[in-house]
């Protein structure tokens, strides 16, 4: 095993799988699986030809073997427990002991052999996202191929004919099977120099999945359509999704796929990027413009290129802010200035154990720190230099660092920011603010009146 | 003169006699007691002829089950007349089965001479019928003494039951206290958020409903708690100062680790039964009076002794009176008393058959109650607490509002106010049992008060 590990030039972490028996599997790539949910290291190429590899956001790149010039690669479909974040287990289903499944670095023109082994419960079949292919390889079960039944392999071969970023997932109980965390990526690297594909210092990738994960327990409800519960970037929640660490000047790529049940406005602070390609294909120089916030929709792909030259540590989140939270209560009352007093106590008395909370805002909960259901996370978590964050879901932060080395992606972490441009505190207390006579007299009973458009003022 | 003086003889004969027999044959307060005691199986001896006792080393502490029953017996007024009536009852059939009273005439007739009579006149069939009369006598008393037991028997099974709801409708109470609490702090808790504009008028006006409902449901149970301790109170017979002074204990006794085996119950021979000691001795009567009666209709007899002067002149003689069987031959009386013992045979043999399934019934009762209730306590309760305490974890999680978790709070103390009532409803049928076993049968006790 370990040759075979030293072989496929896999870090720490990652075993192959004993238990499938080597006759049924001999003409199979061996399985390679994963046990951790920490960033690997780019895996640079041993065989094949040569590119610059991705870093997947918690994740890994899958190992292949070379056959007679075909990339081969075998990934196992199959239930596993995946850490969201230190604290909480969730059971999903993924590929080769992860969800998401491993990344799939090839080259354009590669002929790639995928085998795909299904040892879930039910039949389940892989669909190529964005991938141009023969039809009877696009992986739609019943539409282009019988589905892959429990315990069968299936063999998808094809050109990869497009460079680009794309994602791989089942098309078998599709709904059951993607809320359950089965997905990966696709990275199809440009055989030679792009004129729209840029050459980069960092490449990291990740996706976007959700799910509705009772507290308490640790099963996702398939059949949630908007109530998720849980956001993820490659099955991680903040605190538990790490850092993107990049060298001052680096250009960075960041490749993002949506395959959650909902939009996602992906917003990066301190630096403007470009959308340089969708899974459409590299975007022409012409039709790029600046954002700080692009809008991922369901299904898509998006590459976000910026060079990172402003030192700090700059917050990268969905700009949807439920959606950086964990689990939380929908419908509950908003308990902002309402006193509880000797409330609390009288509630203290009948229920031993109660704090009160929300009289102020919500903040306080990110600081309590209050036992909670088992296997569950605090809505709002994480710790900074500077206090609580408050934050959960999808939330990171890019680390740019001046001694940051390159191809060294550990955490340098927090940053020292240069004397004197810290925001700061106000020595005195502020002047009385000036406020309109009306205004001090504004009364919430005050009605308002809306005045009906009269006939004959048509236009 | 002499004639009367042997009268006064004979007399004097006759009521020794007669006293002698009728001492064998009355029961007496003190036998009367010490049966009946044996009868309830009481396990503090001594509570119903003891009467010296003083109750108020009972009063002075929570009153226990055993101290109920012990406090009635000793003490309770009207339970103390339903013995004296049995005495005067038993003291009637005593009576009853003597002779009557020799009769002394005594005429004083003035004419041309002064006419002085005396006669002295017995039922000579009184006389004749005498050991018969004993046994008929003996048979009542003895089902006299059974129908006291019985009686009391009952009795004892009220207090039992009196004492059973006092105590669980007191230890309710306070756990009612808690759910209107509850209420009372999300309406409470509405009524702030109104002011911070975080409530609608809706809902609002829901929780203060709801509050008020629950108000309301606290003021039925304190009546309640009050209603069972008065019914106590009264089984006990206590005087107003004595039912001020009143204390019951905090809590029903904890359920028994083991209901009552089967073995126990069947141990327990019919025969043995009160019910059916009852049909029994009123069987005996019966047939004793039976017996009785088929002479008594037409052979009435008297003798009559007397002793006559008429100016100087003495006379004395007798005189016998029959009466003839003409327009009663007895036949009507006869036929009466034959279909009486029969009756009483055949609710013999009802009250044998009824005891069976009687007991089967009330024994079924009981251990779905004991199940009842130890599941209620041994499983049900924890899983609320824990469901309360998951509550408390989520709120703290902010995934449930602190309204959910009064509500949760409100279920759990339902769930204890529910377990006190199944615990109630066991101890109902433990007595229910008790009695059943000493032979007075109970029909479902379960939905009494
Ligand atoms: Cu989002």
């Amino acid at each position: 095993m370990t040759s075979r590990r030293h072989f496929l030039g896999m870090a720490g972490g990652a075993i192959a799988a004993a238990t499938v028996s080597r006759p049924a599997l001999a003409a199979l790539p061996e399985p390679v699986i994963e046990t951790s949910a920490s960033t690997r290291p780019p895996l640079h190429p041993s065989t094949g030809r040569p590119y610059n590899p991705v870093v997947t956001l918690n994740g890994w790149t899958l190992p292949w073997r070379m056959n007679k010039g075909v990339k081969e690669f075998h990934l196992v479909a199959e239930p596993v427990n995946r850490e969201l974040a230190p604290g909480m287990i969730a059971h999903l289903w993924g590929y080769n002991g992860q969800s998401p499944g491993p990344t799939i670095e090839v080259v354009e023109g590669d002929q790639v052999r995928i085998f795909v082994t299904n040892r879930l419960p039910e039949r389940t079949s892989m669909h190529w996202h964005g991938q141009r292919l023969p039809n009877g390889m696009d992986g739609v079960s019943g539409l282009t191929q019988p589905a892959i039944q429990p315990g069968k392999t299936f063999v998808y071969e094809f050109v990869a004919k497009r460079p680009g970023t794309f994602m791989y997932h089942p098309h078998a109980d599709e709904m059951t099977q993607m809320a359950m965390g089965m997905m990966g990526m696709w990275i199809t690297h440009p055989a030679k120099a792009h004129p729209h594909i840029s050459t980069v210092d960092r490449d990291f990738c990740f996706l976007l999945s959700a799910y509705d994960i009772e507290p308490g327990s640790a099963l996702p409800k398939p059949s949630t359509m908007t109530d998720f519960n849980l956001w993820t970037w490659n099955s991680r929640v903040f605190p538990g999704i790490d850092t993107l660490n990049v060298r001052q000047h680096d250009k960075v790529r960041i490749r993002v796929g949506n395959l959650t049940m909902t939009n996602h406005p992906i917003h990066m602070h301190g630096h403007e990027f470009t959308i340089t390609g969708t899974d459409g294909g590299p975007i022409p120089h012409s039709a790029r413009w600046p954002e700080v916030t692009t809008d991922i929709a369901v299904g898509q792909m998006r590459q976000l290129e910026f060079v990172a030259d402003e030192p700090g540590d700059w917050a990268i989140h969905c700009h949807k802010s439920h959606h950086t939270m964990n689990a939380m209560g929908h419908g509950l009352p908003n308990m902002i200035g309402v006193e509880q007093g000797e409330l609390a106590e009288r509630i203290s008395n009948l229920i031993p154990g109660y704090m009160k909370m929300g009289e102020s805002g919500m903040a306080e909960m990110g600081e309590m720190k209050m036992p909670l259901p088992a296997n569950t996370l605090p809505m709002m978590t994480g710790d900074g230099p500077y206090g609580s964050l408050e934050m959960g879901g999808m939330f990171s932060v890019i680390k740019v660092r001046r001694d940051q080395k390159p191809g060294d992606y550990s955490d340098p972490g927090w940053y020292t920011p240069r004397k004197g441009t810290v925001a700061y505190e106000y020595g005195a207390a502020p002047p009385e603010a000036h406020r309109a006579e009306h205004a001090a007299h504004r009364d919430a009973s005050v009605e308002v009146t809306v005045k009906k458009p009269e006939a004959g003022h048509g236009h | 003169m002499y004639g009367l003086a042997k009268q006064a003889r004979c007399l004097t004969l006759v009521s020794a006699f007669g006293l002698m027999l009728g001492g064998c044959a009355h029961l007496d307060r003190a036998t009367l007691l010490e049966h009946t005691q044996r009868d309830l199986a009481l396990s503090h001896p001594a509570s119903l002829t003891d009467t010296s006792s003083d109750i108020n080393p009972l009063l002075a502490r929570p009153l226990d089950r055993a101290a109920a029953e012990r406090l009635m017996l000793l003490h309770s007024p009207a339970l103390r007349a339903l013995i004296r009536q049995a005495e005067a009852d038993i003291a009637q059939s005593a009576a009853s089965g003597r002779p009557a009273n020799p009769v002394l005439g005594f005429t004083r007739l003035t004419g041309p001479e002064v006419e002085i009579e005396r006669a002295l006149s017995i039922g000579l069939f009184d006389l004749l019928t005498w050991p018969q009369r004993q046994r008929v006598s003996t048979a009542a008393q003895q089902q006299q003494q059974l129908q006291l037991s019985m009686t009391l028997l009952s009795e004892l099974r009220a207090v039992r039951l009196a004492w059973v709801d006092a105590v669980a409708a007191q230890q309710q109470l306070s756990y009612a206290e808690d759910v209107a609490e509850s209420a009372a702090i999300a309406g409470d808790l509405a009524d702030k958020m109104q002011k911070a504009g975080s409530i609608s008028a809706l809902d609002l006006a829901r929780q203060r409903a709801f509050a008020a409902e629950a108000a309301n449901r606290l003021t039925e149970a304190r009546l309640h708690t009050q209603q069972q301790r008065e019914r106590l109170i009264r089984q006990l017979g206590l005087n107003d100062e004595q039912a001020a002074s009143l204390a019951l204990p905090e809590q029903l006794p904890d359920l028994p680790a083991t209901a009552r085996s089967a073995e126990q119950i069947n141990q327990r021979v019919k025969e043995q039964r009160l019910d059916v000691r009852l049909a029994r001795a009123a069987l005996a009567t019966a047939a004793a009076e039976q017996s009785l009666s088929l002479p008594e209709s037409y052979t009435r007899a008297e003798l009559t002794l007397h002793a006559k002067r008429t100016g100087p002149e003495r006379s004395q003689g007798w005189e016998l009176g029959v009466a003839l069987p003409v327009f009663d031959t007895g036949e009507l009386t006869r036929q009466g008393m034959d279909a009486r013992t029969q009756a009483a045979a055949l609710q013999l043999d009802a009250t044998l058959r009824r005891a069976g399934s009687s007991l089967r019934s009330q024994y079924g009762d009981y251990l779905t109650r004991f199940d009842i209730a130890r599941r209620q306590r041994s499983t049900l309760l924890p899983l609320r607490e824990q469901i309360a305490h998951e509550n408390l974890l989520r709120y703290n999680g902010m995934l449930i509002s602190v309204f959910e978790l009064l509500d949760s709070a409100r279920e759990q103390i339902n769930t204890v106010i529910d377990t006190i009532e199944a615990e109630r409803r066991f101890w109902q049928a433990d007595a229910a049992l008790e009695s059943e076993l000493l032979g007075a049968p109970t029909l479902s006790t379960g939905d009494q008060p």
